[in-house]
């Protein structure tokens, strides 16, 4: 039979134990003594909680001091919010799917992503390059497209090292990219304007110049479908955040300008995307 | 001890803890009257006793709080150490005094919060569980314990006071000078 003291042992090392299990498992261990101790403290709780609700009562709102007039205006205005916000919920979970289903054009059997780290960026205004920790070692070869998610950050040199290689952003001024417009949510292929994006000198954005009535609008998405870079097909440049005049040609012109979803080089890791040997 | 009045005891600070939650909350703190009762309960009894009640009494307040989680354990491994630190120093004090239950139930209430902070922290340790507690801030819960510890001092004195009167009905055995 178990003494005072081994008893005592054993249970303080049960209590650890239940003390640092997973919380799925510690609920399970909880749940029937907290039933049984709130269930017979009822008779003597429940007399007290509401002798002290009588003593300090809860301070009422205004909700409480309501006619039942303002009471109906009040619900009526809630119902009106809560249809506003069901269908924004509707329209949330429509895009998401809508993103969901933004494929990547490549055939997953055809490339073989390889993670690496991000050694340097140099943040050069005129030539940003990022230089990351892997190299032809691993089968990265010039021009695999780098990703971060589903967001297009360069491509790589034309010669990667064998260790570590750069990445030359789409950011760069003059750097341009077979795109494609589509707005979202939309299925594939339809509302699709197919042109050519171009990185301002700022490096901050890209833009599209079109004759009027180009169709395209603010929240459009816009990703690569370049044949140059057939594994970056697919991958999001960014979407369309303004669409302004152009500054030469303004009464037949528009500039639709594009930012990109990430900020581009400030990536801890990315994705290389390269071909599959075998 | 009788152990008979220690459940009539326990129920009724189990009880008048849920039940008074609403009157005597300050802000979002109120008193912890297990460990008044702990405390009162450590100064008068047996090393073994002392230890057994802590256990149920911090058993009571891990089903009553449910605060930080529902876990099971760690508020009754606090009064346990709160109790073993009563029983280092009850030679060194009047154990009958309600002074000496108010100001003890603030030093070993400080290792009744000390531990549970301690459990709720290393839950975040990968090889325990890996599975930290959201929003869970270990400097945030020594504050609160400590507010709520000066409540529950303020509290032992009328507390404390009821229960010396009623020592004779708890059937404590005579301690020896010098025995724990």
């Amino acid at each position: 039979m178990l003494t005072s003291r081994k008893a005592l042992v054993a249970v303080v090392g049960l209590l650890v134990v239940t003390s640092l299990l997973p919380i799925r498992y510690a609920k399970w261990v909880g749940v029937l003594p907290t039933m049984l101790a709130r269930n017979l403290s009822v008779p003597v709780s429940d007399p007290v909680s509401w002798a002290s609700h009588k003593i300090r009562p809860t301070s009422s709102g205004p909700v409480e001091d309501l006619s039942a007039e303002q009471w109906a205006l009040q619900k009526q205005d809630y119902d009106r919010l809560n249809r506003e916000l069901w269908a924004i919920n509707k329209d949330l979970r429509e895009t998401l799917a809508a993103l969901e289903a933004i494929t990547i054009n490549i055939n997953p059997k055809d490339v073989r992503p390889v993670e690496a780290g991000v050694v340097n960026f140099n943040n050069d205004r005129n030539n940003p390059v990022m230089l990351i920790n892997q190299g032809t070692r691993v089968g990265i070869a010039g021009d695999d497209p780098v990703v971060f998610r589903t967001n297009l950050l360069g491509f790589v040199e034309r010669e990667p090292g064998l260790l570590n290689c750069n990445i030359q952003l789409v950011s760069r001024p003059g750097f341009n990219l077979a795109v494609i417009l589509q707005p979202l949510g939309a299925p594939p292929g339809e509302g699709v304007v197919e042109d050519r994006a171009r990185a301002h000198a700022s490096g901050q954005y890209f833009y599209v110049d079109r004759s009027l009535g180009h169709g395209v609008e603010p929240g459009h998405i816009v990703w690569s479908n370049d044949d140059r870079y057939p594994n970056a097909k697919g991958f999001l440049l960014g979407r369309v955040t303004e669409i302004a005049k152009h500054p030469d040609r303004p009464l037949d012109t528009e500039r639709i300008i594009i930012r990109p979803d990430v900020p581009i080089g400030l990536q801890g890791r990315v994705m290389v995307i390269t071909q599959r040997e075998d | 001890m009788n152990w008979i009045v220690f459940a009539i005891a326990a129920y009724l600070a189990y009880a008048l803890q849920q039940g008074l939650g609403h009157f005597w909350r300050i802000g979002d703190h109120e008193p912890l009257l297990p460990l008044i009762l702990l405390v009162f309960i450590a100064l008068q009894g047996s090393a073994s006793t002392v230890a057994w009640a802590a256990i149920l009494l911090g058993l009571l307040v891990d089903i009553e709080t449910q605060g930080v989680t529902d876990l099971v354990g760690p508020w009754a491994l606090g009064f346990l150490a709160a109790g073993y630190t009563l029983l280092q120093l009850r030679n060194l004090l009047f154990k009958d005094s309600v002074f000496t239950i108010a100001i003890m139930s603030l030093v070993s209430g400080v290792f009744a919060v000390l531990v549970p902070t301690i459990l709720y922290a290393m839950r975040g340790i990968g090889f325990l569980t890996g599975e930290g507690i959201a929003d869970f801030s270990a400097a945030q819960q020594l504050f609160d314990g400590f507010l709520m510890l000066v409540y529950t001092t303020a509290l032992s004195i009328p507390v404390g006071w009821l229960l010396l009167k009623s020592k004779e009905a708890w059937g404590f055995g005579p301690r020896a000078r010098g025995m724990r």
